[in-house]
């Protein structure tokens, strides 16, 4: 894994090397100077004295004179209306400043595609900025998360734990065969990025390996430009479908001193909050009472108040005194178990997992002289994550620098180089994932007794649970489920400025991305899906170059500007993937040597696949201005591909337009700074994936011992043409008060056409599906943002924020053989979208009810015979077309606030995400196994109640519990007689309580169509026939066991609204005066938490945010079966931590 | 000042009350459900039968769950060969559940040839356990005789009673009373 210098032998070297030396004055000092703005002297300036309240005000002519206990002071000087400027007073008696009006801020610089710098007020797409300052107050393991709830339009989310994808939408999803991420570029180069990151080493092991981007080291960000639409993006053409991010790095420039900037940051992660779980009933099948309580030998039915071998907890009730024998019972002295007091272990899943700890340390030295600026930073970043052994680290190392070769010659480069790593990544999903095994241990088990996982005398051989073959120990899951891997990454750019004349300038630039990455995985024997253990390797190359060039050509002409730019992309990537490892279930050869000689050849799961890959392209893009008050732009690319076929040319026009309407009506007031109206049209691709046109073969494993290849069951398409999204974008920026109040809107409607999907085929074809284009989506929402700053003084200023984002995509045309396009099926239902529905929606299976409305039962559950009793039927989910939600929210907000007094600040970030559900399979488990809590919600009790009183009740109260709505399922009855509880049969005999009955009616007789030709009632009267075998009423309870509904997907549907305090950082930043005591430029330090999830309306301890399922196949372009969960369930965590950050 | 305070908070008072009604969940009437049943189990209580608790076979021949050990000619049959079937001397037997915690029973209780009783003793304490699913008598300090409550209304009362029988082992039977 390699090793790296710390970071405090980094900054010792660095500082030697560059002998970095200060000096302190520690006497008053007086400053003089002036304060100027574009128009010239300002008065009424306010001068201080940074961390001190010394403060004087400029006159009339602007000038001032302050002073200070130092000569190495800082000087803040801040106005209402401008921007604050702080100075150092660097030894200077003379220190003039010039301030900059915050209408700039609005109608200031950005960059835009391809890295140009434009005026924002210029642009008529929506482009919306985050200061590097924004992403690193706190301090996140993947640096989009830094981006959530702060930018209108974009939904972040993170798939799992720390480590996992972090997936980013920029107005939602428009591609069904791609994973809707957005282009990501860093100083020009566009670097690759997928939240396809999950693969599989033995089965059921499915790691999430973290996409890329998590590469990047925050505290090198200096700003980040999200080009959100098609129109911002244009530039990008086949690349451009999915929005586009800018991240430019930092770099020396407009320093005029060595500075070296050194921060630590350590967050901890506490777990809090769990899976609701019960801890009443052990592992059985039955909840039994000992006979010599009960004098009847049928309240132990099975010999026993635990049964360790059964998956379920519906065994004996815990706590009561009860004693019974147990998976680790003493023998007696003829080797027979002896029973020992049945108790509850109530913190077993708090008791595994541990307090995560995120450390950051970096270290930057930058400086900046007429010839030559330059940054270069280290930072390394160390994980211990929730699940014990889990771990994640990265290093960094990137170098910013530019040359000014002659005045009008400038070279520079940016070299990002990185390594992530792990040693072990815990499994999601089900199967290695240790968390679902620590949820599985049964509440009458003490986890701690199971951290020595081996059998005695059997190490390494057969792990310890409390019945061997059937459970998996988690601890044993945590440290002999090893899947670790290595990320080293490279990229960077070299860069050539040439001002051929005043009006005409020419940039060359060479980028390149490149990372090889290889994870292993080592599992040891009596991993119950692979006793015989198992291994690999998988090796995955990626690399990617740019060379491109643009011309540009600038011109004032009378009352118009004109800027006119032409260039050229040459794009070239290439990447393999080799896979060495067991088949699933076929094991090692010699336990516990993880070698790929030690895996038999007939066992061996091997293949290769490279691709390469060009795309070159054309682009030119022309803006004219109109007196300050109208612009308009155009732009159009040309891309060749070499996936499509023949590379065929296509073209991506865009347009758009700007007024200025302030400006236009000649509206000079103070309090109306800037009223735009903006409009722009697009057309941007998606580009297909290699192999897509013709087919190839491929490894199809092997006939005994004679290897085979075979083509894909997928009839490739070679008149394949890329996705096409034409956008349409409007919207109104307005500055008021001096720009104390800002507003921005924009509504947005893209068509995104000739989608790339499968459609399915008969296989008499030889193939299974084939690759069309087809289909149109479309995409609308409104991105609203509103900023506004309260107040701002001397001391205080105080701002807040809140951004809205409302997205619906839905699809308007498919191919004609789809009813639906399939996202994915799971949990007997699935996600899919029919033709004219909102993408997101979900399907599951609905209960077959009375039908017939002139029956007194309309409505009611249709109950058939199942186990024994009476339950719920289901028609399954396609059949019944029974949508029971949508993982799409209704719309999303941000609310940003930023409080400074002083030397204090308090900022924080809230993410509310309202409308929307998610399936829990982690709960639907939990309800079939027992082990969820909230199944004694639908638990009614009778009380004293039986027969007609009881029956009369429940039909009087029909709705809320007969009839199934909300996901409740009623049932009347109690595992035990500590509520009502039923007599029910067991293979022929009839067991005293234990039962439940599901309220409803069931069909006597059925006509020849199969309607039922009359109803017996199932409502408590006459239960098991007992009281009357000549009623028709009766009643039939289920065992507690299979009283359950697991499988109706409503019973575990939620709702995945929440709140999420993503960030909130309170920082206190040292005085001038002990600043340059310490010979600092600057300090601070910072206690901060984020991602606190302060309200969810499902109220069941799963993060809303997690509902993503990995798999190890894509469906609809992305690995993930999103609005669904398995065991994605980390505890909920309070993070706290501090950050420390000086500037020598 | 006093206006902007009641414009903020009549939403506020709506969005609390619809809060307050929308939430609250159906449940039964509440009622002490071991007050009700210790009430019910106090009385005098005629014995109407002794049922079969679970279906067997013996010597070949089925015995159906709720025959009656009384009147079921195939259970007379076998009961005569062991000299007699004992459970007829019962038909008579009251059960007084006093109040007080007390219990008498009027009848035979005890059986020859190494039958075990039907209940334990002719009088006691009473109480009830395990969740008052067991009616337990207490003849005496040192003895506990727990029998199930299979079924409790006002008017019926149906216990589990184990019942030894020689060549048979423990046999389950249902002790079916009536109140008086």
């Amino acid at each position: 894994m390699g090793t790296y210098c710390s970071v405090t032998k980094v900054l010792f070297f660095i500082s030697l090397l560059l002998g970095i030396q200060s000096h302190v004055v520690a006497a008053d000092f007086i400053v003089k100077g002036s304060v100027v703005d574009e128009n010239g002297p300002v008065s009424g300036v306010t001068v201080t004295e940074k961390g001190t309240s010394n403060a004087v005000t400029t006159d009339r002519n602007g000038d001032y004179s302050i002073t200070v206990q130092s000569s190495n002071s800082i000087l803040v000087f801040s106005f209402v209306g401008y921007k604050t400027v702080e100075i150092p007073v660097s030894g200077r008696s003379l220190v003039n400043a010039t301030i900059e009006s915050t209408a700039q801020e609005l109608t200031g610089v950005v960059v835009t595609a391809l890295g140009i710098t434009r005026e924002k007020k210029s642009l008529g797409y929506s482009v919306e900025e985050v200061a590097g300052k924004e992403m690193n107050r706190v301090a996140q393991e993947n640096v989009l998360n830094a981006m959530s709830g702060k930018v209108a339009g974009v939904t972040i989310n993170q798939t799992g734990g720390t480590g996992s994808s972090v997936s980013m939408i920029i107005r939602g999803a428009t591609s069904l065969s791609s994973d809707n991420q957005p282009l990501f570029v860093i100083d020009g180069v566009p670097i690759a990025n997928t939240v396809n990151n999950v693969t599989q080493v033995g089965n059921d092991n499915r790691v999430d390996y973290g996409n890329a981007i998590a590469g990047l080291n925050p505290d090198d960000i200096e700003n980040v430009s999200i080009l959100k639409g098609p129109s911002a993006a244009a530039l990008y053409g086949s690349r451009a479908g999915n929005g586009v991010v800018l991240i430019t790095t930092k770099s020396g420039k407009g320093l005029n001193k060595m500075t070296v900037n050194f921060s630590s940051n350590t967050v901890f992660d506490k777990p809090y909050r769990f899976l609701k779980w019960q801890t009443k009933y052990g592992s059985g099948q039955f909840s039994a009472i000992p006979v010599e309580l009960t004098g009847n030998i049928l309240t132990d039915p099975f010999g026993g108040l635990i049964q360790e071998n059964v998956g379920g907890t519906f065994g004996g009730e815990l706590d009561k005194g009860y004693d019974a024998v147990q998976w680790n019972s003493p023998l007696d002295e003829n080797g027979k178990p002896i029973a020992i007091p049945l108790v509850s272990y109530k913190n077993n899943v708090r008791n595994f997992v541990q307090t995560g700890i995120t450390s950051t340390n970096g270290v930057s030295v930058a400086n900046s002289t007429e010839k030559v600026n330059y940054r270069l930073s280290y930072a390394n970043m160390t994980n211990r994550g929730l699940i014990p052994n889990s771990d994640l680290h990265r290093n960094t190392l990137n170098l910013n620098t530019s040359v000014k070769v002659s005045e009008k010659f400038r070279l520079s480069t940016n070299i990002d180089l990185s390594r992530n790593n792990s040693n072990s990544r815990p499994a999601g999903e089900r199967g290695t994932n240790p968390l679902q095994h620590a949820y599985d241990v049964s509440p009458h088990i003490n986890i701690l007794d199971l951290k020595d996982y081996w059998m005695p005398g059997q190490e390494g051989l057969q792990q310890r649970t409390q019945f061997n073959g059937e459970y998996n120990n988690p601890y044993f899951l945590a440290y002999e489920v090893k899947n670790s891997f290595v990320r080293d990454r490279l990229y960077g750019n070299i860069k050539a400025d040439w001002q051929i004349f005043r009006n005409l300038s020419l940039m060359m630039r060479y980028g390149l991305d490149t990372y090889n990455e290889e994870r292993e995985t080592k599992i040891a024997n009596s991993y119950t899906n692979d006793p015989g253990g198992a291994y690999g390797v998988i090796n995955l190359k990626h690399f990617e170059s740019n060379a491109e060039l643009l011309l540009t050509y600038k011109k004032q002409v009378g009352n118009f500007n004109f800027s006119v730019s032409g260039g050229a992309n040459a794009r070239r990537t290439n990447g393999s993937t080799l896979r060495n490892a067991t088949k699933n279930s076929t094991g090692l050869i010699v336990p516990g040597v993880y070698t790929i000689q030690n895996i038999l050849p007939a066992n061996l799961d091997f293949s290769s696949h490279r691709f390469k890959k060009g795309v070159n392209s054309v682009y030119g893009m022309a803006s004219v201005g109109f007196k300050d008050m109208v612009y308009l732009d155009v732009s159009g690319r040309n891309d060749w591909s070499s996936t499509l076929p023949n590379a065929q040319a296509y073209f991506y026009p865009s347009a758009s337009v700007s007024l200025l309407a302030n400006e236009m009506l000649g509206i000079t007031s103070n309090n109306i700074n800037l009223i735009k109206l903006r409009g722009g049209y697009a057309q941007v691709g998606n580009d297909a994936s290699p192999y897509q046109l013709y087919s190839v073969l491929s490894n199809a494993g092997s006939w005994g011992d004679v290897p085979r290849l075979g083509t894909s069951g997928v009839l490739l398409n070679p008149f394949l043409k890329p996705e096409k999204a034409t956008s349409y974008e409007g919207g109104i920026d307005v500055s008021l008060f001096r720009n104390r109040l800002r507003f921005s809107g924009t509504y947005y409607l893209v068509d995104n056409e000739n989608q790339i999907f499968s459609t399915p085929l008969t296989p008499s074809t030889g193939f299974v599906l084939k690759n069309i284009n087809s289909g149109l989506l479309r995409s609308r929402g409104i991105e609203l943002s509103l900023s506004v700053t309260p107040l701002e003084t001397k001391n205080i200023r105080w701002d807040i924020g809140a951004n809205y984002t409302r997205n619906r995509t839905r699809i308007m045309e498919l191919a004609d053989e789809m009813p639906y396009f399939l996202f994915w099926e799971d949990a007997k239902g699935g996600a899919w979208t029919y033709l004219g529905e909102d993408v997101g929606d979900i399907y599951g299976p609905s209960v077959r009810t009375v039908t017939d409305k002139s029956s007194p039962y309309y409505g009611w559950p249709l109950l058939g015979m199942e186990d024994g009793g009476a339950k719920w039927q289901e028609i399954d989910a396609e059949n019944t077309r029974n949508k029971v939600g949508n993982f799409n929210p209704k719309f999303i907000m941000g609310f940003q606030n930023s409080f400074s007094w002083k030397n204090w600040s308090l900022n924080f970030t809230l993410d509310w995400r309202n409308g929307g559900q998610f399936v829990s399979q982690t709960y639907r488990y939990g309800m079939e196994n027992g082990r969820a809590a909230l199944q004694f919600d639908n638990f009614i009790d009778a009380g004293v109640m039986s027969g007609k009183e009881l029956r009369d009740y429940l039909v009087a109260n029909a709705e809320d519990l007969i009839k199934i709505k909300d996901g409740n399922f009623p049932r009347v009855g109690w595992p035990t007689p500590e509520k009502t509880s039923y007599p029910f049969e067991y293979s022929g005999i009839r067991l005293p309580y234990g039962g439940l009955f599901i309220p409803g009616v069931y069909a006597t007789g059925y006509d020849a169509d199969g309607n039922p030709t009359g109803y017996a009632e199932n409502l408590g009267e006459n239960i098991l026939g007992a009281d009357d075998p000549s009623n028709p009423n009766k009643t039939l309870p289920l065992p507690y066991a299979a009283a359950n509904a697991w499988e109706f997907m409503e019973q575990n549907l939620f709702s995945a609204s929440y709140v999420k305090l993503r960030e909130v950082s309170l920082t206190y930043g040292l005085p001038a005066g002990l600043v340059s005591a310490l010979k600092l430029q600057d300090a601070s330090v910072s206690v901060y938490s984020r991602n606190i999830l302060l309200w969810t309306a499902a109220k069941v301890n799963i993060d809303p945010e997690n509902a993503y399922q990995p798999t190890t196949g894509t469906q609809g372009g992305i690995q993930f079966k999103q609005g669904i969960e398995r065991y994605n369930v980390n505890p909920l965590v309070i993070p706290v931590g501090i950050k420390l950050n000086i500037t020598f | 000042m006093k206006r902007t305070f009641k414009f903020y908070l009549l939403p506020l008072l709506i969005i609390l009350s619809h809060l307050g009604t929308s939430c609250k969940k159906e449940e039964a009437p509440q009622v002490d459900t071991a007050a009700v049943k210790k009430d019910w189990i106090t009385g005098v209580w005629k014995q109407k039968d002794i049922t079969l608790g679970v279906s067997t076979k013996v010597s070949g021949l089925q015995l159906t769950a709720g025959s009656s050990m009384l009147d079921d000619p195939i259970i007379n049959m076998l009961l005569g060969a062991l000299g007699g079937n004992p459970f007829v001397f019962t038909r008579d037997n009251v059960y007084s559940f006093n109040a007080d915690g007390t219990y008498s029973v009027s009848g035979i209780t005890e059986f020859p040839g190494g039958i075990s009783p039907l209940v334990a003793g002719q009088s006691g304490t009473w109480d009830l356990e395990v969740y008052t699913s067991v009616l337990a008598l207490f003849p005496s300090s040192d003895t506990r005789d727990p029998h199930w409550i299979n079924s409790i209304a006002a008017t019926k009362l149906n216990l589990a009673v184990l019942i030894t029988l020689p060549g048979l082992g423990d046999v389950p039977m249902n002790l079916v009373l009536e109140k008086q």
